[in-house]
């Protein structure tokens, strides 16, 4: 499980519930098997397709792009808390205006700026009720 | 790059991907329930993070020219709208990119 971690798998967990008759160690495992797989098989069929196929691909990197917003509309739905993406967007908006997109390396300070802020907030944050289904992938 | 620093290389970065993943085992250790802090970031992080790898995947935006904004910004639209209303990943994610490729190939 824990070599088994990748961005995509972190993408999925962190945007799904496990049925609730299936274990969910199994659920979890089962994703990330058939991510690896997917892997795999993507990329000996990219590579094969790849020397075939000359179709303009420019764009097609969106498909990332989409796919974080996808999940941030189901975990928006499923937690009552909008702070965290808040915090998240303007913290690394930031950063990437201070720090300028050159290499990602804004991404570190957002990310001391994101958990610093979300420490500094938890007593704000678990005030309230404890709603369940909080989008997490604890 | 000669091939004893492309070695180097592989090594660094095995260790480093053990590390990352051995690190919170070592932590915590295995069984038991983690520290509440943890908890509390993992059930709150998630949100924040996700929304810095928008902001990440949107890092490349210029304003000099609408092609430095608008195929963006208007595939990003169409792929939260579609999500909303169809709640399809697959239609909203591969719909989005069409509509980005199209975007950025035929029009800006």
């Amino acid at each position: 499980m824990i070599f088994s971690l990748t961005d995509e798998t972190y993408a999925l967990l962190a945007g799904v519930e496990p049925p609730p008759d299936v274990d969910e160690k199994d659920f979890y495992f089962t994703i990330a098997v058939l991510d690896h797989l997917y892997w795999i098989a993507g990329s000996i069929l990219g590579a094969v397709a790849g020397a075939l196929i000359t179709i303009n691909t420019e764009g097609i990197d969106f498909a990332m792009t989409a796919l974080f917003l996808v999940i941030a509309v189901e975990q928006w739905r499923s937690s009552p808390r909008h702070v965290p993406v808040y915090l998240g967007a303007a913290g690394t908006l930031a950063c990437l205006l201070l720090f300028g997109p050159k290499n990602g390396r804004f991404l570190i300070p957002a990310l001391v700026i994101l958990v610093g802020g979300l420490l500094l907030l938890r007593p704000v944050l678990e005030r309230e009720p404890q709603e369940e289904k909080g989008g997490g992938a604890s | 790059m000669t091939n004893a620093q492309i070695a180097a290389l592989v090594a660094v970065m095995a260790v480093v991907t053990f590390l990352t993943r051995a690190l919170p085992f070592l932590l915590f250790g295995r069984g038991g329930e983690p520290p509440k802090v943890v908890l509390y970031l993992g059930r709150f992080l998630p949100p924040a993070v996700i929304a810095m790898l928008i902001v990440y995947c949107y890092r490349g935006t210029s304003f000099a020219a609408p092609s430095g904004w608008a195929p963006g910004l208007i595939a990003g639209l169409a792929v939260v709208a579609l999500h909303v209303w169809k709640k399809n990943n697959m239609l909203s994610i591969v719909g989005g990119t069409i509509l980005y490729m199209v975007l950025v190939q035929a029009l800006f």
